[in-house]
């Protein structure tokens, strides 16, 4: 019965630990991850952000090593709770393309708002058509451009006026976060 | 008693109006400075003359054009001083004039398209490339690329939504300006009349230019010593030179007020001693 | 009286303005930063804690952990001859490369970060991998798409560079050929099994979601033709050897 138990405890431990192919070394980081592959229901329709940009925000909190607490992870659900309500309350179904300019707006704010929390800054091109996030010293952390047309990327000809909304709102959320958790371990 | 009495009040009353006279003094030369080098197309385009801002702006394009050109076939040193600097320099400052117009339109010319699009066949068929109708497709579709890419970088951002502010911005300033100025010129005539000895009211208009003055250099240093001046995010070089200039030439601006200000405040004081003479010998 | 007088007037000229000063200061203070504050706060986004860099080189963190010949430039590309054998290349992992490595003992690359060199031997395809994929960077190799991952860590690996340089000889690419990827942290091995011609739209093709490792290049098509189009060629790869991140050390 011992021996029986001690194999079910090592299994499940072994189970444990083979999550997810994605599993990031803080649960906290996993929960804001989860949060965006989270999709919404809009209209009995799920909407979720695409691959591209929830892959950018995790490689974001693998590069800075940061250890996000419990509270700020909190914080920071809350504001792609925030996107989400839009993106609900405005019956938005593809976040690829055709997103209404007065709800680009709304994402923006909330990606600004964000970006002020750990002293991120937001450079933008043009009519809102390129939007690049750096760091206090400049470093690219994070960058959109709508119908990216040089080759070679995947992102030609498709309309991203919508995505740099959504990459704003989410993934500056989330980069920002990092900063919150940078400071506070120091 | 009743006399020093008076004497006190009208002191009192002149320090306070010395002090609005000095506080209007500095808000009309703000403003003035604000309409001359913020809300001015003329000064923008100093800044840019300044910073050889055209120039710098082509080569910046032209640098990206490299990298179609790497996806395209055609090699770096084509497109090197492609873009003709007097052409782009039209634009840029065609857009700068509309901006403070009030009416921004994004730059609709087609004019760069045609002149790329010449310049690629023309390369294509210096080189013997055989263009096809495919070949020509994609070679309309890369000038096109390089079009939006130059009107991209011409166009001003967010001048469509600033636009609509900058002449009312500026009208206000106007009105500001003549409502400091006629406080100021109210308050020197009260200062001048309040005092019984005339040489007193000299000295009021001295204390309110210093104040003036320690206002005109301490604003900019202020603002020096924050740093942040050289600190802006912008991808592009040209940019930051230019916002850089701009800034710096509307704060520099400010000392060379403080420095006419001293001037005044010299002559002033000779005007002052002078006329305390003619008390002292009518006195005497 | 009179010395009395100059002694007034000498205190007063340099007390008073400063008493205006400090009011006027205060003044424009109350009653400016109401208006101002909403301005200074956008400001603040636009505005660093150090000056902007333009000049900076790209950061360079690759050390191969074999020996391996530096990149040519792309003007001294050759083509391969296709009757003859494939170069014989690191057909065995190095012997000094472990199974799994912890993810906290690699150095993750940031945007414009030099951290690999990709080589397709049969094809005469080297070049420097950099993550991130701006013009500048595609000037000098390939560039990872920063919505990708990097080798060992088991998602999709995203990177392309120009057809006209550095991934010119895709045009002689096949199923089976060998992929390389050194990286200072191991040598990853991955084999082509598709190569499609898409259109830059289509982005589902790259295949960001995949829930295993794969490699997909691309680069623009048609490969020696004058313009640009928004036709693209992709090449897929799985992941055959290297040693596997392991994301909870």
């Amino acid at each position: 019965m011992k021996k029986a138990i001690s194999i079910a405890v090592v299994v499940l431990m072994l189970a444990l630990s083979m999550v997810s192919a994605f599993a990031l070394v803080s649960p906290e980081e996993q929960k804001i991850v989860d949060a965006l592959k989270a999709g919404v229901t809009v209209n009995g329709q799920t909407v979720t952000l695409p691959a591209d940009y929830i892959n950018q925000a995790e490689n974001y909190l693998i590069n800075n090593d940061v250890d996000i607490t419990a509270e700020n992870a909190a914080a920071i659900i809350a504001k792609i709770d925030n996107a989400k309500a839009v993106i609900v309350e405005k019956g938005i179904t593809n976040l690829d393309k055709n997103i209404p300019s007065d709800v680009k707006d709304q994402l923006v704010a909330i990606a600004e708002e964000a970006a002020k929390v750990e002293n991120l800054k937001v450079t933008v091109s043009g009519d809102k058509s390129q939007i690049t996030i750096v760091d206090n010293n400049g470093n690219q952390v994070f960058r959109w451009e709508e119908n990216k047309t040089l080759p070679p990327t995947g992102a030609e000809n498709v309309d991203m006026s919508a995505a740099f909304a959504i990459i704003a709102a989410f993934a500056t959320v989330v980069v920002a976060a990092a900063f919150v958790a940078k400071k506070v371990k120091a | 008693m009743d006399r020093n009495k008076k004497s006190l009040i009208i002191r009192i009353i002149s320090v306070i109006l010395s002090f609005i006279l000095s506080f209007l003094i500095f808000t009309d030369v703000l403003f003035i400075i604000a309409k001359l080098q913020l809300f001015s197309p003329k000064a923008l385009e100093n800044a840019m003359n300044n910073t050889n801002y055209y120039s710098k702006m082509a080569n910046e394009i032209e640098d990206d054009y490299v990298s179609y050109g790497m996806a395209s076939g055609f090699p770096e040193k084509f497109f090197k001083n492609i873009i003709d600097r007097d052409f782009i320099k039209i634009d840029i400052v065609k857009q700068c004039e509309k901006m403070y117009s009030g009416k921004y339109e994004p730059l609709q010319d087609t004019k760069i398209y045609d002149s790329m699009y010449s310049s690629f066949i023309t390369y294509a068929n210096e080189n013997d490339y055989e263009v096809t109708n495919e070949v020509d497709k994609n070679i309309k579709y890369l000038a096109q690329t390089c079009a939006e890419h130059y009107v991209d970088y011409v166009d001003i951002p967010f001048a469509s939504s600033i636009s609509v502010y900058l002449p009312k911005i500026s009208q206000i300033c106007i009105y500001a300006i003549i409502f400091c100025t006629i406080g100021i010129a109210v308050c020197v005539v009260m200062l001048f009349l309040l005092q019984s000895w005339k040489h007193r009211s000299i000295r009021y208009y001295m204390y309110s230019m210093t104040t003036a003055c320690l206002m005109f250099i301490i604003f900019p240093t202020a603002i020096y010593a924050t740093g942040k001046i050289t600190k802006v995010a912008t991808l592009s070089k040209a940019v930051y030179d230019l916002i850089v200039a701009f800034l710096q030439t509307f704060l520099n601006t400010f000392f060379v007020f403080a420095v006419i200000s001293v001037v005044i405040i010299i002559m002033l004081l000779f005007l002052h001693n002078a006329m305390r003479k003619k008390v002292k010998y009518h006195h005497n | 009286m009179s010395i009395k007088h100059k002694g007034y007037d000498r205190k007063s000229f340099i007390i008073l303005p400063i008493v205006f000063l400090i009011i006027g200061f205060l003044l424009i203070f109350f009653v400016v930063k109401p208006i101002v504050a909403p301005f200074l706060e956008y400001a603040d986004l636009i505005l660093l804690d150090s000056e902007m860099d333009y000049d900076k080189e790209f950061d360079d963190i690759f050390v191969p952990i074999v020996d391996i010949e530096e990149p040519l430039p792309p003007d001294d590309k050759e083509d391969p001859d296709v009757n003859a054998e494939p170069p014989d290349v690191n057909v065995e992992p190095p012997p000094t490369q472990p199974d799994t490595i912890p993810l906290s003992s690699i150095t993750y690359p940031k945007f414009g970060t030099k951290y690999a060199q990709i080589r397709i031997p049969e094809c005469y395809i080297s070049t420097y991998l950099y993550f991130g994929d701006s013009t500048k960077i595609l000037k000098l190799g390939a560039g990872q798409s920063t919505s990708s991952f990097i080798p060992g860590y088991g998602g999709t690996i995203l990177a392309g560079a120009h057809n006209n340089t550095y991934f010119h000889n895709f045009k002689y690419i096949k199923e089976g050929q060998k992929i390389y990827i050194d990286t200072s942290y191991g040598q990853y091995v991955y084999t082509v099994t598709e190569t499609k011609i898409i259109k830059s739209s289509q982005t589902k093709e790259l295949r960001l979601d995949s829930d295993k490792e794969i490699l997909v290049l691309y680069t623009c098509y048609p490969f020696d033709e004058l313009g640009l189009t928004n036709k693209r060629f992709v090449v897929y790869a799985d992941y055959t050897s290297g040693p596997i991140i392991d994301h909870s050390a």
